[in-house]
């Protein structure tokens, strides 16, 4: 049997042997770091939800390279799981065309084409998100909830001016900034409205680092948090109003109609997340039994596999991708920071009553972010429980990043370039 | 330069809007718990009502009552 024809056999193995040796690399390099983001998120030291199937998705589809390329976009190789450049070109019969192929072909690709290409799984995570909110957490604190929300997008801002230094438009940078909001349907969303030829590098990116936040934000917090500070007890405010579900159901239903009305660009997302809050809220078992376990986990499931098989190696070797890499990472540390300055801010503001770590949780990483606050502060001091507070916060973070997106949706679609 | 002062003004937009909902939030609850939404007593919606099913039984005690005289 010649060597030819035992590639033609094991097209996995051959296929390394068919391109260039860079793309060979990345591909058996991307194999390994979906081992170890499996194996981070099975220890927990990583988001388990996103990235067991990430990864596994990560690994299998860098091993599953065969010689095939029906729309010859790839030099001859590909896999059978999904093609996110089909219908991408600037011939509309063309397009309709090759995504009829894809569909036929790839086994990913409805999922792909029907639900993250135009972001509806994006809505069904924040429905399912909405479902665990307590609106309750928000109305015991509104304008520090608020506040650390807005210092929280210090990297969804500043992140801005930097990466058009890299050569990037304000549009796609605004797409890329948007990923300080920590906020992954929202990043979904804004870079499929503003620079949808990079929504597959930005969602990967995004993704990655929303997950390395459970594992990053830890050292930051300790970076920037004496351990006295970090251990300050945070007690409920003074004459807490106590709100039935009944009245919790009408703000929320108030609050969406409100902010559809001033963002419709951000509409779909808004409605999402307060449906999930007004079923929560509304009494109706087998819906919040519904949206709260098979809506939300099966969206979380098919997202992270869908990340996982976005990340092959004609993907990551773009050469858009290592800023992109460098601009996310930035953007995160930098609204890591922000929040944290925030916590300070109302540390000093309400006179020492509230803990400096609960900024963190204004990044709207929903709801790790407040886990990850809460987890810090309880290794310092066991008996110390500011998760009410840093829930509130993160809540407050979902709005103010929902607002950005429809402020960048509006103000930067109207920039030309 | 450009870019900066682009940003820094929807920094500046986002920080009013926001502060306007904070104000709006609490505002927004105190009026509806003036309102007295829940005073009824808490029904479970996936059921029929209790009062439906109280009818419910009324009307086929009747028609077991009137079928028995019928039959005697």
């Amino acid at each position: 049997m010649s060597l030819e024809s035992l590639n033609d056999i094991f097209q996995g193995i051959g296929t390394l042997f068919a391109v260039h040796p860079k793309f060979a690399i990345a591909r058996l390099g991307l194999i390994a770091l979906g081992f170890l983001l499996m194996y981070l998120g099975r220890k927990g030291v990583l988001e388990a939800l996103i990235m067991i199937p990430m990864g596994l998705g990560m690994a299998t589809v860098n091993a599953a390279v065969m010689f095939f390329d029906p729309l010859k976009l790839h030099g001859g190789v590909g896999t059978l799981f999904i093609e996110p450049q089909a219908g991408a070109t600037t011939d509309a019969v063309r397009n309709a065309a090759d995504l009829m192929t894809i569909l036929q072909i790839d086994w990913l690709q409805p999922i792909y084409t029907f639900t993250f290409s135009n972001g509806l799984i994006a809505c069904l995570v924040f429905l399912g998100i909405g479902s665990l909110l307590d609106i309750g957490f928000i109305l015991a604190r509104p304008f520090t909830s608020m506040i650390l929300a807005l210092f929280a997008e210090l990297g969804s801002f500043l992140t801005i001016p930097v990466a058009t230094q890299f050569g990037f438009t304000m549009k796609e940078a605004a797409a890329i900034a948007i990923v300080g909001g920590a906020d992954g349907p929202m990043v979904l969303f804004t870079s499929l409205k503003l620079a949808p030829h990079l929504f597959v590098p930005i969602a990967v990116v995004a993704y990655l680092y929303l997950g390395l936040t459970y594992g990053g934000y830890p050292y930051l917090i300790k970076l920037m948090v004496p351990k006295r500070l970090r251990s300050l007890p945070m007690h409920p405010p003074k004459n807490q109003v106590q709100y039935s579900s009944f009245e919790k159901m009408a703000v929320a239903t108030i609050l969406c109609v409100l902010l559809s009305f001033l963002l419709p660009v951000a509409a779909p997302l808004i409605f999402s997340l307060f449906l999930g809050i007004v079923i929560r809220e509304s009494g109706i078992k087998a819906f919040q039994d519904f949206v709260g376990g098979p809506v939300l986990f099966g969206s979380t499931m098919f997202l992270g596999l869908m990340l996982g098989v976005l990340c092959d190696a004609n993907t990551i070797m773009d050469p858009k991708v290592l800023p992109l890499l460098l601009l996310g990472c930035f953007a995160l540390l930098l609204s890591g920071v922000g929040g944290l300055l925030g916590g300070y801010f109302m540390y000093f503001v309400s006179g020492g009553k509230v803990n400096p770590v609960v900024g963190i949780a204004g990044v709207s990483c929903v709801p790790t972010t407040a886990k990850v606050a809460q987890k810090v502060v309880s290794k310092d001091n066991p008996a110390a429980v500011i998760m009410p507070a840093a829930l509130g916060a993160n809540i407050s973070g979902v709005i103010t990043t929902a607002i950005i997106a429809g402020f960048f949706c509006s103000l930067f679609a109207k920039i030309v370039k | 330069m450009e870019s900066l002062k682009i940003t820094l003004t929807a920094y500046g937009f986002t920080i009013v809007f926001a502060m306007l909902i904070a104000c709006l939030i609490p505002g927004l609850a105190a009026l509806i718990k003036r309102a007295k939404l829940d005073q009824d007593e808490t029904l479970d919606l996936t059921v029929p009502s209790a009062n439906s099913m109280k009818e419910d039984e009324a009307i086929a005690v009747a028609i077991a009552a009137a079928t028995r005289a019928q039959q005697k």
